[in-house]
């Protein structure tokens, strides 16, 4: 099935089998492995992009459901080579570590802002609710998106 | 004032290094690798618990397009290996597994594997492999195993260890001494790093193994390499990959000798990636263990004697298990001054998934049940568990009674006390817990760990330190990044020793052809031992550069200082040279290279402590538990990289509230994995995740770099117990079967419901 | 996966003609959050998908002729956000709202929801209380109207053909003086499955404090989420109070009880629905 889209703003025309997943197609044919799998079953938000501007789990999604959608991933969110004020505040405050779910969770308090640019922390805990990290306890990633949010 | 009193980066908080990269999802971890004309392997695992193989049907899967070649046992060498030797001639590793089993021992055990051109080809040829068992009953509990011993997992027998040690004198019968006794059962755990296990390896014409691994030593994959594929060690190259967090799961060579296997055959790259339900089975798990601790205390709350029984599932293969049981019985010691201390343990296979070391290393295992038996005897002796604990906790300058050594400047006390102050335990802990359906409680818990691997194995490291032409530094080490934060805490003791920007330094990670010997990232040892090294070979490297500058300055060395990079005389006209000047005339004016390698070896192995106060509350209605207060207290020496021992111990503590309440491999009377999936197999996600406060105990005195201790692992051994204390005091109860499901907490409060009648 | 085709209707008389091709190993998707697992894990004979995610008009909350109807396409997002649910049918917006994570409610559907007729769907028993019906297309391009008690037969088992699909739910609009409260209990507070989940509605108006009309329905209780009408019965004519929540509490127990006797699960869910009773008169109160 020939399926047109947009990726970071790029546009693309390829023919795929129609039930592939939206990861496969980034990682495999677009060689944007930033996003990552870590489950494959929509538990562990290491795969979340923005979709039409929602936060979605590309292991979740068959390429067939992106015909003219507009997709960001984390490649995506740094722009004319400045990082996003939300890429910065996740350094700044040691919100990575092993740095796996990094990208997912870029991409959901991403979607969050993008909608509502000043949450609240369980506004922001619920936006990551779907993202689970091993690491940091979280702590360190609301205080990232708090920042940003302020 | 002391040298530490004025650090310009030690005690500064900084990222990870490579964050700047992860935020842009340009690091390549080893699940992204690629190499050109790459094959991909999947695994077929066993679907049943225990049972010879009696044939394996190729026929469809070979058909499959792409499929290069399929392995099982009947095209592979029998030659057994342990994936957790370390070491050549490592003792305590019994060689009880090969490439792929003719004998199945646990669901996810090793049957075959496709090696094809592409994923899709490889899953589709594992499905249409057909494999004949025939069925042996499987063992799924220790008990089980020791009970039903005609029935042997492997030809040894079901038991593979016993031991009984004993520390201090059996003291003479007290008559004032009050007796408790408790079992506490610990359950199977998902180390569930976000990345799954990956690793690629490659054979090239020149007769030379290179595998990319996930793994936390590469030393230890080496040796097991070579010796399994009889190459020589300097064809056999290692290399650690990113990494998407280990917590122990990537510390030993499980699937390392497969893919390398592989790849030597074909003479191709393979890769192999792990999905999540193969990670769950077939990696690794927290040991389950049960323990029946019995006390003696004096009435006025002084321990007298502990007898400790411990029956350790290892699961289907040995690996770590005997080293992980006997580290278990030294770390009591550790915590509190018992004057006689027996503990046995029985180290059992069952046909269940493999065991391994996990975060703490046998820490939480035996910990969390001894510090739910202090809450017993404080209920027993009506006396503040705080109380009981500040009664018989170490001292600074204790010695160790497992080991003979001292525990170095030991701060537990401090930690407690610090914390309950902070915490305000006294007000809290009496209080009344509510009638309602909601009912409070808080708990506390203390832990000891270690630092390093001294006098139990062998303990060094190894790193090369070389200036650049511009004066900046290349520190060669064999350092495994985890997302702890390593590299940075490296780089930073470095540029406070060489006084010079943090970003003038660069820290190589481990890769056999090109780190000197290191043994990895475990056993609490890197910031201890390692960074230690750095210290040291960064001291060597700046009086190398200040021999060079007096040289070059004509100037004797005392006569002579460096600060930021530039090299000064006492009391000239300000005459100095830069670095860069330093290593540029040096090199090309002097015929000298700055470089020193150095080894430094561990000669002590003080104790890491913490201590955690938690208030649960907990829901009646449903059992469930929701935590509102939560406090950690660490006596870390000194913090390299604050920010970082703040996010090593928030991490900790979301693994032992997951460890307390949570998380369970479960597995099935017919030894089936019932939770293979993140859908029911939960850890705590943000919105159950409680703040936390931290508080650091900075009080230094010991071997590490500028006084540091370890902190990775420590941390994560007080939480659960500390939870669980704290819902025991929520609710009037004595649970110790973990984890607290909402499940048992309910049958609990129905139990004592009908007691009450 | 490569060799799956799929459909991708656009309208509903294309949605017609895909169905007319439809095998009983062709399957509909809508926000894929539960088949791409299924088919990833190769559990499912299915060789062709029909996307249902282009179909226009599937997406949409109305309210009239007497009847709210969400189009099938519509999201759990969506539901969250309507303000024509969360003034009539609040138990519903809960529900939704504790589906999965946001990821998960930005893509799954309420008729993706009720066609896996999973047990522990959350949206399911707010629709049983509130009465809905599904409106079913074929492939002849009927239409027909099934009570979602009747669509749901068995553990993950609907009476769908596989030439239907349901192309929106509806329930009669509630009127004046209709409470209606939803309750759910998983091993985690947020994207956890329910361990048990409970719906009740009814009339009950200030002056009266009367209930009238009570439908009741719980979930994760047997294989499919279900009303339970002997509490409907003995919930009708009672007053809105913590009296009413003691009676209902063990009334639920009971029937759970009974309901699911011999499971393991039995004797948590027996003490747990008691919780759930109270908090959902006590919202009911508070409405």
């Amino acid at each position: 099935m020939v399926i047109s889209f947009r990726v970071n703003g790029e546009e693309y025309s390829m023919d795929l089998p129609p039930a592939t997943r939206l990861i496969d197609l980034l990682r495999n044919n677009l060689g944007l492995t930033g996003t990552k799998e870590g489950c494959g079953e929509g538990e562990c938000g290491t795969c979340t992009v923005i979709m039409d501007n929602v936060a979605v789990n590309s292991c979740l999604v068959p390429v067939s459901q992106i015909r003219g959608k507009e997709i960001m991933t984390v490649e995506g969110l740094e722009k004319n080579g400045e990082l996003d004020a939300l890429q910065d505040s996740f350094i700044r405050n040691g919100a990575v570590q092993c740095g796996f779910c990094t990208p997912g969770m870029l991409m959901a308090t991403k979607a969050l802002l993008m909608e509502n640019p000043h949450p609240d922390e369980d506004e922001i805990r619920v936006a990551i609710s779907g993202n689970l990290c091993r690491c940091t306890g979280y702590s360190s990633i609301i205080n990232a998106v708090k920042d940003v949010a302020k | 004032m002391k040298l530490v009193d004025k650090l310009k980066y030690v005690g500064h908080t900084y990222p990870v290094h490579d964050a700047y990269q992860k935020v842009r999802g340009e690091v390549v971890y080893a699940s992204d690798m690629k190499l050109r004309n790459m094959l991909y392997a999947k695994l077929l695992l066993s679907p049943i618990a225990h049972g010879n193989i009696t044939g394996i049907d190729i026929s469809d899967a070979e058909k499959v397009p792409g499929v290069v070649k399929i392995f099982s046992h009947l095209n592979t060498p029998d030659r057994r290996f342990s994936r957790y030797r370390i070491i050549p001639d490592q003792s305590g590793c019994p060689e009880d597994e090969r490439l792929f089993t003719d004998k199945v021992r646990f669901q996810g055990d090793r049957v075959a594997a496709v090696v094809a051109r592409s994923p899709e080809a490889a899953s589709k040829a594992v499905s249409l492999i057909r494999v004949k068992y025939e069925e042996i009953k499987p063992l799924v509990t220790v008990s089980q195993a020791l009970e039903e011993s005609h029935i042997k997992i492997h030809d040894s027998g079901n038991l593979i260890q016993e031991y009984d040690l004993m520390f201090g004198d059996e003291p003479d019968h007290t008559d004032n001494a009050v007796a408790t006794g408790t079992t506490t059962a610990t359950q199977k755990m998902h180390h569930a790093a976000m990345e799954n296990h990956a690793y690629t390896a490659d054979y090239d014409s020149g007769g030379k193994l290179t595998i990319w691994s996930s793994c936390q030593g590469v030393y230890g994959v080496r040796t097991i390499l070579a010796d399994l594929l009889d190459i020589s060690y300097n064809n056999v190259r290692v290399i650690k990959a990113p990494i998407g967090g280990s917590f122990g799961g990537k510390q030993e060579a499980i699937f390392e000798p497969l893919v390398a296997f592989m790849a030597k055959d074909l003479r191709r790259p393979v890769h192999l990636a792990l999905d999540r339900e193969e990670a769950i089975v077939a990696t690794m798990t927290r040991p389950a263990t049960e323990t029946t601790i019995k006390s003696r205390v004096s009435d006025d709350g002084r321990i007298l004697s502990c007898d400790l029984m411990t029956l350790f599932d290892a699961g289907a293969y040995a690996t770590s298990s005997i080293d992980n049981a006997y580290a278990m019985a030294k770390k009591v010691p550790r915590l509190y001054r018992v004057p006689y201390y027996r503990h046995r343990c029985s180290v059992v296979y069952t046909n269940t998934p493999v065991a391994g070391g996990t975060r703490g290393w046998g820490g939480p295992e035996i910990l969390t049940p001894f510090e739910i038996h202090m809450d017993a005897v404080a209920r027993d002796l009506r006396m503040d568990p705080i109380e009981l604990r500040l009664k018989n906790l170490v001292h600074p300058g204790d010695i160790d009674k497992a080991t003979g050594f001292s525990l170095g400047n030991a701060r537990i006390i401090d930690c407690l006390e610090k914390g309950a102050m902070e915490f305000r335990w006294k007000e809290r802990y009496g209080s009344f817990p509510g009638s309602g359906r909601y009912r409070r409680g808080v708990g506390v818990a203390c832990a000891a760990h270690k630092n390093g691997m001294y006098g139990g194995f062998p303990e060094h490291s190894t790193m090369t330190i070389k200036m650049n032409e511009d004066g900046g530094f290349i520190l060669n080490a064999c350092l495994h990044e985890v997302g702890c934060g390593t590299l940075t805490s490296i780089r930073l003791i470095a540029a406070e020793m060489l006084d010079v920007p943090v970003d003038m330094i660069t820290v190589s990670e481990a890769d056999t052809e090109n780190s000197p010997y290191d043994f990895g990232s475990y056993g609490s040892r890197v910031t201890y031992i390692c960074g230690e090294c750095a210290k040291r070979t960064a001291s060597l490297v700046k009086d190398k550069i200040m021999n060079c500058a007096s040289v070059i300055m004509r100037t004797p060395k005392q006569y002579l200082y460096a600060e930021n990079g530039t090299v000064f005389r006492i009391n000239g006209e300000r005459e100095s040279l830069t670095y860069r000047e330093i290593a540029t005339i040096s090199k090309t004016q002097n015929n000298t290279d700055i470089v020193v390698t150095h080894t430094y070896h561990g000669t002590s192995n003080p104790g890491a402590y913490g201590a955690h106060f938690v208030e649960a509350e907990v829901d009646t209605g449903t059992g469930t538990v929701r935590l509102t207060d939560y406090l950690a207290v660490h006596d870390v020496g000194k913090a390299i990289n604050p920010g970082m021992v703040e996010g090593q111990i928030l991490g900790c503590v979301q693994m032992g509230i997951g460890y307390a309440l949570y998380e369970e491999i479960k597995v099935s009377e017919r030894g089936r994995v019932i939770n293979n999936s993140f859908k029911n197999y939960h850890l705590v996600n943000a919105p159950d995740m409680p703040d936390v406060r931290v508080m650091l105990v900075e009080a230094g005195g010991d071997d590490g770099p500028f006084e540091a201790k370890s902190i990775g692992e420590v941390a994560t051994v007080p939480s659960a117990p500390a939870v669980i204390n704290a819902v025991n005091n929520a609710i009037g109860t004595s649970l110790s079967d973990m984890p607290l499901t909402p499940e048992k907490i309910m049958a609990a409060l129905c139990r004592a419901e009908t007691e009450k009648g | 996966m490569d060799n799956i085709q799929v459909m991708t209707p656009e309208s509903l008389p294309e949605l017609v003609e895909a169905l007319k091709r439809s095998t009983f190993s062709t399957r509909p998707v809508a926000g894929g959050t539960d088949l791409m697992i299924s088919l990833r894990r190769g559990k499912m004979g299915c060789d062709t998908l029909i996307d249902l995610s282009g179909v226009r008009e599937m997406n949409f909350i109305k309210a009239e002729e007497g009847f709210i109807s969400i189009g099938a396409g519509t999201t759990f997002t969506d539901i969250v956000k309507s303000e024509i649910l969360h003034r009539s049918a609040i138990s519903l917006t809960v529900a939704s709202g504790s589906i999965g994570s946001p990821q998960i409610r930005n893509r799954a559907t309420i008729g993706g929801n009720i066609a896996n007729a999973s047990p522990a769907a959350d949206s399911i028993p707010p629709l049983l209380m509130l009465e809905a019906e599904a409106v079913i297309i074929n492939s002849k391009g009927e239409y027909k109207t099934v009570p979602l008690e009747d669509l749901l037969v068995d553990y993950e088992k609907t009476s769908l053909n596989h030439d239907e699909v349901i192309v929106s739910i509806r329930f009669p609009e509630p009127g004046a003086g209709y409470r209606n409260a939803f309750s759910k209990i998983g091993s985690r507070k947020t994207v956890t499955i329910a361990k048990l989940s409970l719906a009740v509605g009814g009339y009950c108006s200030f002056e009266e404090n009367r209930l009238s009309r009570v439908r009741v329905a719980l979930g994760s209780v047997g294989k499919s989420a279900r009303r339970f009408r002997s509490v409907e019965t003995f919930l009708e004519g009672r007053d809105l109070s913590s009296e009413t929540a003691d009676l209902l509490s063990e009334t639920l127990s009971l029937e759970v009880e009974s309901a699911i006797s011999g499971r393991s699960s039995m004797p948590y869910k027996r003490e747990a629905v008691k919780a759930l009773a109270y908090e959902v008169i006590e919202r009911l109160i508070g409405s």
